[in-house]
């Protein structure tokens, strides 16, 4: 030890203190006392139980990479996912408080919203690319040309919605046309009875309705973004669920990737279904093919940009479920509320990942 | 001194003393860490036994709980399921009710299965109408719980209530019977059961990490505690220990920082530093002055007088100061530590020096001291001193050593006290060159013979040889220096001295000294027999009778011998010669040209002669003394009474009257003759004074003068003195003076006696013819008269040696105008003799004996002239 210039004592001190076991310094006790707070804390992080994020969704194909995240794993145990067989036993069991979060369309959760379920859209899961669509009989060949026709419509909201869309594209009052109300399964027995000229259907008996000769005069492919499938949570639940539902995302988002490469991974993950192998695989195709996934940029934009085509459908949306009396009133703006911020998190963790 | 105890011990270096921590001391060695580390221990202990018993409780209690609560959810949902089968009597809501049941997180699998193991419906769409194995293979497949093994299943055609709990898959089944409406085309539509697959592996892997997240607080937290405590003992004890520890090395430097820079706040070691401090400072102020003191003993230790030896109990030096090295060195020899000492000393002084110090080592003295001790003469020539001086006498060193023992050194530790005697040595033998020996005989004098004697007892007291002390006087030496000068009787000295130190020369172990004028001292060693003195006392008188040849004149000497013998006579020098000294005296009296030995009975006389001085004193005082008168007549006219002499007579109380032969010498030597002689005169001019008138005048009183007497100044003052008080007139008293004290100091004398003369008194020899009164004196003395001793008067009838002396004297007397007095005449014949040979006067007892005052007082009145007897 060299000896310093100080005085005796001072040196002396320092030596003492520098040779001393546990030498108690305010640096000690901080990082003593910090160790402690960090093991604290994580204790008591590993201690409180994960809250799980229970999602419910119907048999609809948009829904099916939950399914294939699932059975990848993709989520976590955090994420359970319950399959109905109707979208309306979802909204309740979301409204009973059963579900945290589920999968519905833009006028379902319209629906939910005005009925006092609090519920923020977080995420777009599908838009419909032609899965959505008018057929008519050969003989129209413009939407124009539907004046005074029977159009088969399903009383519901997407229905009046794509009524109304269609009315408003042929340059139509809804006084022109003659809505015939049927649900979406009724209409090929209807057309082959020639009850109807046209109908407002969707996959897959938008398929069969092609097979037995009618003709699209259009589809959500002229819309876009309008007809869409949301993801919307709980809003009671959302603080405690950020963790699930990142999770979630990711495990969204990681599948749809897959799909991307090859669509056919979805199948394992179908529902059985009676029809013969090679049915269902095309069945399976143009359903798909009339969807489109959103990435998470677009998807972004869509729940954030208060301009967007989902915003406008939001609120056109909104006045036709008033219009139809599905709902009874509606805010200027529209009753739902969309948070992107769980997608941001999901970029930002993304754009951190690949860095 | 050259070894380091007397120098401060060398300071260690700064560096090392701070090594307050040895190499093999680790911080679990420290009292914080000891606490850390059984706290640490006991904590573990008792956490691992702990979460040993709660694993297992806690794995259960986490199973039947998770079961229970699922078997709840099951029940439920059973009872909800056939309530609503049997309302509704369609399947629609099944569906959704085992959607609601997979909802929890728990429950895998919710199915409706019917007896054949199909499933109806099912949580999971995909398994609705395949087996129940097959949907359980597909479901658990890529869980690992399946690979391991097969799952049990629950019987499917069972309508009881199923629980089956597989611990070791962490599955939990559950089935229940369920009602089936008929319309769904099932078989037995009774046997139809709810199937619930739970997957409890989350659960007891969450709570089995929760008990592990706990233990795990528990043991940091116990950890930090322990810690804590740790750093709190090392903060509270361990520290100011440590800072004590630092600081205790430099405990007594006086330079050292004071404790309160460092004071803990605690009490107790605060208390401990005030402790230390106050101790340190009375240790500081000790060493401050223990530092001083050891400058001062080195000063003194070091001082270039003295040499400091320590020797150990095998001899060899233990270690030395400076000052014994260098003196060492200037020797020539190389002393160190671990020298013998004996190594450094002459060969004959090893042997004295070694007694010297076993003595000390065995206990038997205190301090030993050597007065002379030699070096050894060193073969090669000394280096040159250190100083650079010139080199110095290479002569012998010599020491002065003393011995003691030293008590704080191991035991049999001798300290040797040095101090360097050459040069005092070689001073004091110039001065006794000059002082000690006699310049004329070239003999040691008095005072070295006294020193060389007791330096021989000194030896003697250990080899027991007896001494032999011989005083030799000469006899009659003064009449030598008398008759032929100074000159000659030195010269009779210096041969004296020669023949004496022939013979002692030739007997060896024999010391000669010159005591005083004509004493001469030989101290004989290695005597044999008590005759050997006596023979070589002989042999020393034969050597003095030879006869001596001085400037033409052959003189013959006597001599006398005193002989006292160590240790017989005496222990000391100064009383062995005081002895010599009486054995002489008595050989003197007994016979001239003799030697005496000195006995007890010379030692009585000697203090008989004092007690007699003593009584004289007291004689004098008490007024024991008497005067008597002894007629003197004339011889022609015959018996008429010419005067008387004064006799001094001493009436002892006790033994009556004492002659004066027994107490006159006693006065004589005592100086008391002075005194007596004065009461003698004064008494006599009182008697005088009560003589008949008539008869004054032509009577004399004669009265006997010592030579002492007449060496006082004052006694012609006193003689007056006397007169004139008893109104006494000068003619008629006559003072008798004895021929030697002519001889003594004749110049002195005739000026004395002229005095006397002068007064006009009449002066008388008294005993001539018993000395050597050389004629020529004789004519110059003042004296009118000499009375012829009685020895020549005794035989004068029939020695005619003595008559012609007698005749001699007279015709002498008549020649020089003197008159003469016999003494002693005790006959007729020598009366007529006499009376015919022209002597005056005569007295003896043939006239009168000599007579009270009173009775010569009543003879002076009674009758004028005594009888003559024919």
């Amino acid at each position: 030890m060299t000896e310093p210039a100080s005085s005796p004592a001072t040196s002396t001190r320092s030596w003492v203190l520098a040779r001393l076991p546990l030498r108690p310094s305010p640096v000690w006790f901080a990082a003593v006392l910090m160790l402690a707070l960090v093991t604290t804390l994580l204790t008591l992080r590993l201690l409180s139980p994960e809250p799980s994020l229970r999602v419910g969704i119907n048999n609809w194909l948009g829904y099916t990479p939950m399914l294939l995240a699932r059975q990848q794993d993709l989520m976590g145990t955090q994420v359970v996912i319950s399959e109905f067989l109707s979208t309306t036993e979802v909204m309740r069991a979301l409204e009973n408080g059963a579900l945290d979060a589920a999968a519905v369309t833009l006028d379902e959760a319209i629906h939910l919203a005005t009925h006092g379920v609090p519920i923020t859209v977080v995420a777009v899961l599908d838009i419909s690319n032609g899965a959505d669509a008018l057929v008519a009989h050969p003989r129209y060949v413009r939407l124009n040309d539907l004046n005074g026709a029977r159009i088969a419509v399903e009383n519901t909201a997407l229905g009046g919605y794509v009524l109304s869309r269609v009315l408003e594209k042929g340059g139509l009052k809804r006084d022109q046309v003659h809505v015939v109300p049927m649900t979406v399964p009724e209409q090929l027995a209807a057309w082959s009875e020639g009850r109807i000229d046209a109908a407002i259907t969707f996959e897959p008996q938008l398929s069969a309705l092609r097979l037995a000769g009618a003709y699209t005069l259009f589809d959500s492919r002229q819309i876009p973004d309008e007809i869409v499938d949301l993801l919307v949570l709980r809003q009671d639940r959302m603080e405690a669920l950020t963790a699930p539902l990142d999770a979630l995302l990711r495990g969204w988002f990681a599948t749809l990737v897959q799909i991307e490469r090859d669509p056919t991974v979805l199948l394992g993950v179908l529902p059985p279904s009676d029809l013969s192998e090679v049915d269902r695989r095309r069945e399976f195709l143009n359903t798909l093919a009339g969807l489109r996934f959103v990435p998470p940029p677009l998807n972004g934009d869509l729940i954030g940009d208060r301009h967007s085509a989902l915003h406008a459908a939001h609120e056109r949306l909104t006045r036709v479920m008033v219009d139809q009396r599905l709902i009874s009133h509606s805010p200027e703006h529209g009753i739902l509320r969309f948070d992107a911020s769980a997608l941001e998190r999901y970029m930002q963790h993304q754009s951190a990942g690949a860095q | 001194m050259k070894n380091a105890a007397i120098k401060p011990a060398p300071k260690r270096p700064r560096d090392a003393t701070r090594n307050a921590c040895p190499p093999r001391c680790h911080w679990w060695d420290s009292i914080a860490g000891r606490t850390l580390t059984v706290l640490l221990v006991t904590f573990l202990l008792v956490l691992g036994t702990q979460s040993v018993v709660d694993w297992h409780y806690n794995s259960q209690r986490t199973w039947s709980t998770a079961a229970e609560r699922i078997e709840n959810l099951v029940n439920l949902t059973q009872a909800s399921l056939n309530q609503t089968i049997s309302v509704q009597q369609k399947t629609i809501g099944i569906q959704g009710q085992l959607a609601l049941l997979g909802t929890d997180r728990q429950i895998r699998l919710a199915m409706i299965v019917d007896p054949q193991g199909l499933i109806i419906q099912a949580s999971r769409l995909s398994h609705v109408g395949s087996t129940l194995e097959h949907a359980v293979s597909n479901e658990l497949r890529q869980s690992p719980a399946w690979r391991q093994g097969a799952v049990p299943l629950p019987v499917v055609e069972s309508r009881l209530p199923q629980r089956l709990d597989d611990h070791e898959h962490r599955l939990l089944w559950l089935a229940r019977p369920i009602s089936l409406p008929l319309a769904t085309g099932a078989v037995r539509p009774d046997l139809a059961q709810l199937i619930v697959l739970a997957d409890l592996n989350e659960v007891m892997s969450l709570a089995n990490k929760q008990m592990l997240a706990e233990l795990s607080l528990f043991g940091a937290v116990g950890g930090l505690l322990a810690l804590l405590v740790g750093m709190l003992l090392s903060r509270m004890v361990a520290e100011p220990i440590a800072r004590l520890l630092q600081w205790l090395p430099e405990l007594t430097r006086s330079d050292a920082p004071g404790l309160s820079l460092i004071r803990p706040a605690l009490n107790e070691p605060a208390q401990l530093y005030d402790a230390l401090e106050q101790m340190a400072q009375e240790l500081r102020g000790q060493r401050q002055r223990l530092e001083a003191r050891n400058s001062e003993l080195s000063a003194f230790l070091n001082n270039p007088f003295t040499g400091f030896v320590e020797i150990d109990p095998d001899g060899r030096i233990r270690r030395l100061n400076q000052t014994a090295v260098n003196w060492f060195a200037e020797a020539g020899l190389e002393a160190e530590v671990g020298t013998p000492f004996n190594s450094l000393l002459e060969d004959r002084t090893v042997e004295h020096v070694e007694a010297q110090r076993s003595a000390i080592v065995r206990g038997e003295a205190q301090h030993r001291f050597i007065p002379e001790l030699q070096l050894r003469r060193a073969d090669a020539p000394p280096p040159a001193p250190p100083t650079g001086d010139a080199p110095r006498s290479t002569g012998p060193v010599w020491f002065e050593l003393s011995l003691a023992p030293l008590p704080t050194a191991p035991a049999g530790t001798v300290l040797m006290i040095l101090s360097n005697r050459t040069e005092q040595r070689a001073l004091a033998q110039r001065l006794e060159r000059v002082n000690r020996l006699d310049t004329l005989t070239g003999l040691p004098n008095r005072e070295a013979l006294v020193e060389r004697v007791e330096q021989m007892i000194y030896h003697a007291r250990h080899s027991r040889d007896p001494i032999a002390l011989l005083l030799l006087d000469l006899d009659q030496f003064r009449s030598v220096n008398e008759s032929l000068g100074h000159d000659s009787g030195d010269a009779v000295l210096a041969e004296v001295a020669r023949r004496l130190g022939i013979l002692a020369e030739a007997r060896g172990h024999c010391y000669l000294a010159r005591l005083s004028a004509d004493e001469f001292i030989l101290v004989l060693e290695g005597i044999k027999a008590r005759t050997d003195p006596g023979l070589f006392a002989e042999q020393v008188l034969e050597a003095i009778n030879e006869s001596f040849s001085v400037r033409q004149h052959q003189l013959h000497l006597t001599g006398s011998i005193g002989v006292a013998l160590y240790p017989e006579d005496a222990e000391s020098g100064e009383r062995l010669i005081a002895r010599a000294q009486m054995a002489l005296d008595a050989s003197r009296r007994d016979h001239r040209n003799g030697y005496s030995f000195f006995s007890s009975s010379l030692q009585e006389a000697a203090d008989q002669r004092v007690r007699l001085v003593h009584d004289l004193h007291e004689a004098l005082r008490r007024d024991q003394f008497e005067l008597y008168f002894q007629p003197r007549v004339h011889l022609s006219p015959p018996g008429l009474i010419a005067g008387a002499e004064a006799l001094l007579r001493w009436r002892h109380p006790e033994h009556g009257l004492i002659p004066p032969a027994e107490f006159v010498p006693a006065l004589e030597q005592s100086g008391l003759i002075v005194p007596v002689g004065h009461w003698i005169i004064e008494r006599a001019c009182v008697e005088l004074s009560r003589w008949p008138e008539w008869q004054r005048g032509q009577l004399l009183l004669s009265i006997n003068l010592s030579p002492r007497q007449l060496n006082d100044q004052h006694l012609v003052e006193r003689m007056q003195a006397a007169m004139t008080r008893w109104d006494v007139d000068a003619n008629e008293l006559e003072l008798e003076i004895t021929e030697s004290y002519f001889l003594e100091q004749p110049e002195r004398a005739i000026q004395q006696l002229e005095h006397l003369r002068d007064l006009g008194l009449k002066l008388a020899v008294d005993d001539f013819g018993t000395g050597y009164s050389s004629l020529s004196y004789l004519k110059r003395l003042p004296v009118d008269r000499l009375k012829i001793d009685r020895s020549f008067v005794r035989d004068l009838q029939e020695d005619e040696d003595d008559r012609a002396i007698a005749r001699a004297i007279i015709s002498l007397a008549s020649a020089l105008s003197l008159e003469t007095t016999a003494e002693g005449v005790e006959l007729e014949e020598q009366v007529a003799f006499l009376t015919e040979a022209g002597c005056q006067e005569a007295q003896g007892y043939l006239f009168a004996k000599p007579m009270p005052s009173e009775q010569f007082l009543a003879l002076l009145k009674r009758q004028q002239r005594l009888p003559v007897r024919d």
